[in-house]
């Protein structure tokens, strides 16, 4: 009966997860509304990107804006959707047990008959569920969009670009989940995750640049998931694993500090 | 019901520190089937840390627990499976309707308690279909009564419970804490409201400062306390054979009556009172108030 949790979780939350998605399909739909003027006049596009610094263009991984997949790629995946993808993830994962100890609901809930790691688990499922629904929204915006401007890129690429956004989410999910958790305050895990999950973001854009940036790259969670182009590359099954890997064990080292904290009354 | 020789709630040297500030220390005390424990204490004795401890809301420093066998600090959460609780500082989930927020707490105790939601909320006069956010503090305290009893727990664990209740809904409770007692139920309850306690526990905890200060029988600690006899006589009579009574603290004569202070036994006092021909006898019995400050003030 832990699934009338996660229900609960969502239905609670169904306004703001709306937002969320309006936000996205707004976004995408701006953006997209915006390509045929690229299209159409692509050479003088084409020559105002190609003046652009070169630092800027490493920055903000700009190659063949006027195409689809390299306006998509710049105007969407290259910060954007990744950001409200940060800020979803944060604001879900920072709540899972903060909220009812804020709140001070958690005394009843938590003197229930269930495990402490039953209730955040259900929580979790909830926050993962949001991300996969604002992911799948964004998935179908991008193949909407796609269809009306009849553009040839195939669905599953924006499924791959859903996959990828929805990566980003999962990490500042997991550093919010751990940091709120551990610390029975909101606040703390929101401002923690949303800190360090754009600090990695600008190490990563900053690779390219900045020496010390590029030698730890590889173990930056920005790159292993914005570190593709999703439209015109495969999914990576690879560097997916790894993030789901980082977010399980993160995820059990947070039950384990809830198992191990008093419950805020 | 006479309680039963197993205990329902058994703590030994419970002792919570968060970080280097103390919140209990050394606790112990036993609550067993039918017995309703009063729980008191100064605001900050620690109350309220002994029963989070109990809910495992609270990681215990030192001692251990037994709620009906299980250990309170077992992670699985089989210590609460039959205990109801109302937490001292109540909050609900305010968008949900208290029917909605009853059948929540039911779910995740996956037990059925439709009836006893019915039966309990139409005792107390709750709106089930209200929705929580509309409620008052009162009828608030009313849906924390009613999801702590709708599972037909062993054990209660009331912290304040009728802190908003207007008087004719605290008989209703006081009622049913009684009908839970008769049928076996152990309840540790906490309360500010001294007349209450007196009204249902036979038996008292008081805490002080974080430490167990006082555990006895309700009627024994009563005895243990100053009390004040009053005897009137046909005439006038001597106090000093009063005065030479065992247990007898203060002896007050005006004219035919005299008042005497007794600490412990009655029996010495009252042969003496007979001796002397009394007529009436009235015993001002110490109310728990008095125990209470009596207690609290030496401690």
């Amino acid at each position: 009966m832990i699934t009338r949790l996660v229900h609960k979780s969502l239905a609670d939350r169904r306004r703001g997860l709306l937002g969320w998605v309006t936000g996205i399909v707004g976004l995408v739909a701006i953006q997209m509304a915006v390509y045929p003027t690229v299209r159409d006049s692509a050479s003088d596009w084409g020559q105002a990107t190609e003046s652009f610094p070169e630092v800027m263009k490493d920055i903000f991984r700009i190659t063949d804006y006027t195409s689809e997949t390299g306006y998509l790629s710049t105007e969407l995946l290259s910060f954007m959707v990744p950001f409200i993808f940060m800020g979803l993830g944060a604001s879900w994962g920072s709540r899972l047990v903060a909220e009812d100890e804020e709140a001070g609901t958690a005394d009843i809930l938590f003197a229930l008959p269930l495990r402490r790691r039953s209730i955040l688990g259900a929580r979790a499922a909830a926050g993962l569920t949001a991300l996969l629904l604002c992911a799948g929204v964004f998935v179908i915006s991008l193949a909407v969009g796609a269809r009306v401007l009849d553009m040839s890129i195939p669905l599953g690429h924006f499924v791959n670009a859903g996959l990828m956004v929805f990566e980003v989410g999962l990490v500042s999910f997991g550093i919010a989940a751990l940091v709120g958790t551990s610390s029975g305050h909101r606040g703390v895990g929101l401002g923690v995750a949303m800190g360090s999950t754009i600090a990695l973001f600008v190490f990563y854009s900053l690779a390219p640049l900045v020496a010390i940036f590029e030698r730890i790259n590889p173990y930056n969670p920005m790159q292993w998931t914005l570190g593709s182009d999703p439209l015109l590359e495969g999914f990576h099954a690879d560097t997916f694993a790894y993030v789901i890997s980082w977010l399980a064990l993160g995820l059990v080292a947070t039950a384990r500090m809830l198992d191990r904290r008093d419950i805020a009354g | 019901m006479v309680p039963s020789d197993q205990p329902s709630i058994s703590v030994r040297g419970l002792t919570k520190f968060y970080g280097k500030r103390l919140g209990v220390e050394d606790v112990s005390f036993d609550v067993h089937p039918g017995q309703i424990m009063g729980f008191l204490g100064p605001n900050g004795s620690g109350k309220t840390t002994v029963m989070r401890l109990l809910m495992g809301l609270l990681k215990i420093t030192r001692g251990d627990g037994l709620v009906l066998g299980h250990d309170i600090a077992d992670p699985s959460g089989l210590a609460r499976r039959e205990v109801g609780y109302l937490p001292g500082t109540l909050a609900l989930y305010e968008n949900l309707t208290v029917e909605a927020y009853l059948r929540l707490l039911a779910d995740l105790r996956t037990t059925d308690c439709t009836t006893s939601i019915g039966e309990i909320s139409e005792r107390l006069q709750l709106p089930l279909s209200a929705p929580i956010k509309s409620l008052s503090k009162g009828n608030k305290q009313k849906v924390g009564v009613v999801q702590a009893l709708m599972h037909h727990p062993k054990v209660l664990v009331l912290d304040e419970p009728t802190a908003g209740l207007d008087p004719i809904v605290q008989r209703v409770f006081e009622d049913l804490v009684r009908e839970q007692c008769e049928r076996g139920v152990a309840v540790l309850l906490s309360s500010h409201v001294m007349s209450e306690v007196e009204q249902l526990a036979s038996d008292v905890v008081i805490l002080d400062h974080g430490r167990l200060v006082l555990q006895d029988r309700l009627d024994r600690l009563k005895n243990r306390i100053e009390r004040r006899i009053r005897f009137d006589f046909a005439e006038h009579v001597d106090r000093l054979p009063f005065e030479s009574c065992a247990g007898v603290t203060k002896v007050e004569a005006d004219g035919r009556s005299i008042v005497c202070t007794v600490v412990g036994p009655e029996s010495s006092v009252l042969g003496c009172a007979v001796k002397a021909g009394v007529i009436t006898v009235q015993t001002f019995e110490p109310s728990l108030d008095e125990i209470f400050l009596a207690v609290t003030a030496r401690n």
